[in-house]
């Protein structure tokens, strides 16, 4: 069969990489979101997010006309034989559920003007049984009806490597319906296939379970570390060495598997918090009450953090001066959504502390969020004068900071490595006092 | 989440210690020759140390020093008669020659669940130590290899100081092990790693030397041995610690499979999908009937026991869950029968009198006669309960499941077990279940249905032949 355009619903981070990285692969892409601002700054060049590698791939792509952005559904639905919706699935305000609004109002926006068969490919990250009732709901609304089918093709990218994990990804994950939906996706995929990237093909239920049940794994992975660390803080053990002796278990593998500060992000949190929910729904809550644990653990560390700071400020951070080396929940993004690292420094804010807080990429972000807080210009410069400095973003920055060049220009030579980033005889053999989670 | 992790100490720069007994290499002794014990003391034996094996039991001694292993473990016969032939290895009862046998010492004794909760019993290895300590005359470490609460070795250096003259200046070091039954040897004698928790260099150089041998084979086989040394509690907790991420692990994929079956979704595709993520990895990410055995069930209670007692219950409570996920596991067996067998399930289980079930499997795993809290034999004890007429086979595990198990029939083949049983429920991966014919296996059952407990079956080679198949977290 012929090469199929392709739609992208929704161009956040997932749908413009998603656009972008189709168009460099040869295909016609046409993005398409609500929103004007967005639309006019991709099409102008810019890309909206901090995305290593991506702003290149944009010009590249505007430059080949195989990529272009519009707002109207109408001409998406001309335009495309594939279909790909890639909005967002944020948690509902005031319950652990997934907000589906976004997911809903853009396929039944696309679906009104669906008049030619066309396949409908759900991206986003969902409660299982979406494609079922999407299904429905499409069938329904689209003037092509019956013709119109439904797939699931979850993302799994990783911010700071979006580039790479859409053009290389370690698998792809096609839940679909009929052989014509796995053809069209593998048409769709072409190039990415023909580079033996393995692909999984099953049912829509599984599909949708994969993102989730991924998620779910890394969190628990992240979190049993840092209940280790728990542990090792109760009897004096090194949590440090620990992880290291586990990860030489081929069985359980050093990835994911480093204590410190937990996970945050777009994700990981409002991902096991909707499968919680989903699975009550489901009547099946109980298995994986153990999410209820992980998330607990998770946001403990932050509390963690914290009490390690005020020890160091001698019991008190009211008027103590703190500097906050990160912002971003993770280094190589400039994503603050639900940023330990900001939770931390706002919290000791909140007892008194003056912090200042410096990030690579994520400033911006961080001050529009928490103005209340004092940003530097530099990771020296927000540590100048500091009783206590704390690290909260692993950035290859902040881990090769020179510590006697540090030490130079603060108040008292105290830090937490919120991430196990440094190396704890340096620092101390530069007169740091240095402490860790998990870590005598 | 990627940074690589600072290179383990070079095992190099240990400095070279003469042992307290004078011999060119120490001396070694195991204490306890249940699975642990037998298994390093032969093994080092083999790398050419001289070893003792002690343990209380006569009987267990008799029979390893006539050349006979007390269990199964592929491989180990060969090596024991090998060495106790060549005269490195031998067998006592008796601490007084033990003690003089041993510049390192290791404690290999079990540490069950105690009868009265969730916490370790350390009854044996308290004898052990102390029996030990009282006879020893020189210079000596005594290393822990049993898996124990955190904080043990502290416990077990004041009870050397209690027992043992304090002028001998005996040391105490920990040194976890790492066996999987079926690879036992292959890991005493290529593990992927070895963990010391010492106080001094001298304990650090001499289990250096004590391992000599596991290095040297690496190196002869280009292969490196990483040695991880830390102080006791994290040493302590590293067994413990992995046991409770593979019981996660296992878990994890169970609640999925439990989703799967009220969201219609397969958790075999599930695990395969998410098993290509190299931070997941597809290794003990296969759902079934849950895990079982002497270790993963009451480490991860002990681990739970021990970290409330530390004030850090908190931390580890996600352990209760992945025990219940576990545990609902076996129920579901017996569910899925019910259904199968047109059976309501009521509030006291389903009553499942009058028909016949082959249970294949029996051992906690498979390449294993261990059948400690094994859920195969679980289930097989859920549907005799329930009124069934339970026939079991499994390869090595009858003899031990019939003394565990009164209350079921044992065959002697799969083909006995199968004849004419109205349920066919495959309980332990054995490759002779997994391979069976499902053909021939239908000729001779009554009804062919079949549960597929450790997902190891070919579904459509069973659905092809007629069966009516169901899997767990299968739709």
């Amino acid at each position: 069969m012929n090469t199929p355009r392709l739609t992208v619903i929704g161009t956040g981070y997932l749908g413009a990489t998603h656009a972008i990285c189709m168009a460099v692969l040869g295909f016609e892409v046409l993005g398409v979101d609500v929103d004007q601002a967005k639309i006019d700054r991709l099409a102008s060049g810019e890309v909206p997010f901090f995305e290593p590698g991506l702003p290149e791939l944009l010009a590249k792509a505007l430059e080949s006309g195989r990529l272009r952005f519009t707002t109207s559904f109408e001409e998406a639905a001309a335009f495309g034989d594939v279909h790909f919706i890639c909005v967002g699935t944020p948690q509902k305000q005031g319950s652990h559920a997934a907000d589906m609004t976004y997911v809903d109002a853009s396929v039944a926006a696309l679906a009104k003007h669906l008049t030619r068969k066309a396949l409908v490919v759900g991206k986003s990250t969902v409660p299982v049984g979406t494609a079922a009732r999407l299904t429905a709901m499409v069938k329904e609304l689209a003037p092509a009806g019956d013709e119109i089918e439904l797939a699931w093709n979850p993302e799994f990218l990783r911010e700071g490597f979006a580039v790479e994990d859409t053009m290389r990804p370690d698998r792809l994950v096609f839940g679909v319906a009929s052989a014509w939906a796995e053809e069209r996706l593998r048409a769709a995929f072409e190039p990415v296939l023909a580079q033996d990237v393995p692909v999984k093909v099953t049912d829509l239920a599984t599909a949708e379970l994969v993102k989730v049940a991924a998620n779910s794994f890394l969190a628990t992975k992240i979190s049993y570390i840092n209940a280790m660390a728990e542990v090792c803080e109760a009897t004096g053990a090194d949590v440090s060495d620990l992880a290291e002796a586990l990860a030489f278990d081929t069985r359980i593998g050093g990835r994911f598997l480093r204590p410190g500060l937990g996970f945050g992000g777009g994700c990981l949190p409002k991902d096991i918090r909707a499968f919680m929910a989903r699975a009550e729904e489901l009547g099946v809550g109980q298995a994986v009450g153990f999410l209820r644990e992980i998330d607990g653990i998770n946001q403990r560390r932050r509390a963690r953090t914290v009490d390690l700071v005020t020890e160091l400020a001698g019991g008190d951070v009211r008027g103590k001066k703190i500097a906050a080396l990160g912002a971003a929940f993770k280094p190589n993004s400039d994503d603050i959504r639900d940023a330990p690292a900001l939770d931390v420094a706002s919290t000791l804010h909140r007892l008194g502390a003056e912090v200042t807080v410096f990030d690579p990429a994520a400033m911006e972000n961080a001050k529009r969020v928490h103005p209340e807080l004092t940003y530097g210009e530099n990771a020296l410069d927000a540590a100048a004068g500091a009783d206590v400095v704390v690290l909260l973003t692993e950035w290859t920055e902040f881990r090769e900071i020179d510590p006697a060049a540090m030490a130079a220009v603060v108040g008292t030579a105290a830090i937490v490595d919120g991430r196990h980033a440094l190396e704890p005889a340096e620092w101390r053999a530069a007169g740091w006092e240095y402490r860790a989670l998990g870590r005598p | 989440m990627t940074i690589p992790y600072p290179t383990s100490q070079s095992v190099q720069a240990i400095a070279p210690v003469t042992p307290p007994s004078g011999a060119p290499r120490p001396r070694l002794t195991f204490l306890g020759t249940g699975y642990l014990g037998a298994t390093y003391a032969i093994c080092f034996a083999e790398l050419g140390y001289e070893v003792v094996g002690f343990d209380v039991d006569e009987a267990k001694i008799a029979k390893l020093s006539a050349g006979s292993v007390p269990f199964h473990e592929p491989g180990l016969d060969e090596l024991l008669r090998r060495n106790l032939a060549s005269g490195r290895l031998r067998f006592t009862t008796d601490y007084a020659e033990t003690a003089e046998h041993g510049d390192v010492h290791f404690i290999c004794v079990g540490t069950p669940q105690r009868a009265d909760g969730m916490g370790a019993d350390l009854s044996y290895v308290e004898a052990a130590v102390s029996g030990l300590a009282q006879h020893v005359t020189r210079k000596a470490l005594i290393v822990g290899k049993s898996t124990v609460p955190v904080g043990t070795a502290e416990w077990i250096e004041q009870l050397v100081g209690k027992h043992a003259e304090p002028d001998l200046g005996i040391e105490v070091a920990w040194s976890p092990e790492f066996l999987q039954e079926g690879f036992a040897v292959e890991d005493v004698l290529r593990p992927n790693r070895i963990v010391v928790g010492v106080k001094s260099d001298w304990a650090n150089s001499m289990l250096f030397a004590a391992h000599k041998g596991v290095f040297d084979l690496a190196a002869t086989e280009d292969r490196e041995v990483p040695m991880v040394v830390t102080d006791f509690a994290t040493a302590e907790l590293v067994k413990v610690a992995a046991n409770a991420f593979l019981a996660t692990k296992i878990s994890f994929i169970n609640a999925m499979a439990e989703v799967c079956e009220v969201a219609g979704g397969d958790v075999t595709q599930l695990a395969k999908a998410i098993g290509y993520d190299p931070r997941i990895g597809n290794r003990f990410l296969q759902a079934g009937v849950g895990f079982g055995g002497g270790c993963l069930p009451k480490d991860i209670r002990a681990f739970q026991a021990r970290a409330q007692e530390l004030g850090a219950g908190e931390a580890l409570r996600f352990l209760h869950e992945v025990d219940l996920i576990n545990l609902r596991r076996r129920t579901k067996v017996l569910q899925v029968a019910a259904e199968l067998l047109d059976r309501r399930f009521g509030p006291a289980g389903p009553d499942l009198s009058g028909t016949k079930i082959a249970v294949l499997g029996a051992t906690f795993k498979p390449n294993s006669d261990d059948v400690r809290d094994a859920p195969a034999l679980a289930v097989a004890a859920l549907l005799r309960k329930a009124g069934a007429d339970v026939h079991t086979y499994d390869p090595q595990g009858n003899e031990n499941a019939a003394r565990a198990l009164p209350t079921v029939t044992y065959e002697d083949s799969m083909k006995a077990a199968v004849q004419d049983a109205d349920l066919v429920c495959v309980l332990t991966e054995w490759a002779e279940f997994r391979n069976a014919d499902p053909t021939a296996l239908g000729e001779i059952a009554k009804g062919k249905k079949v549960i597929d407990g450790r997902n190891c079956l070919d579904s459509t080679l069973w659905t092809n032949a007629g069966w009516e198949y169901r899997g767990m977290g299968r739709g």
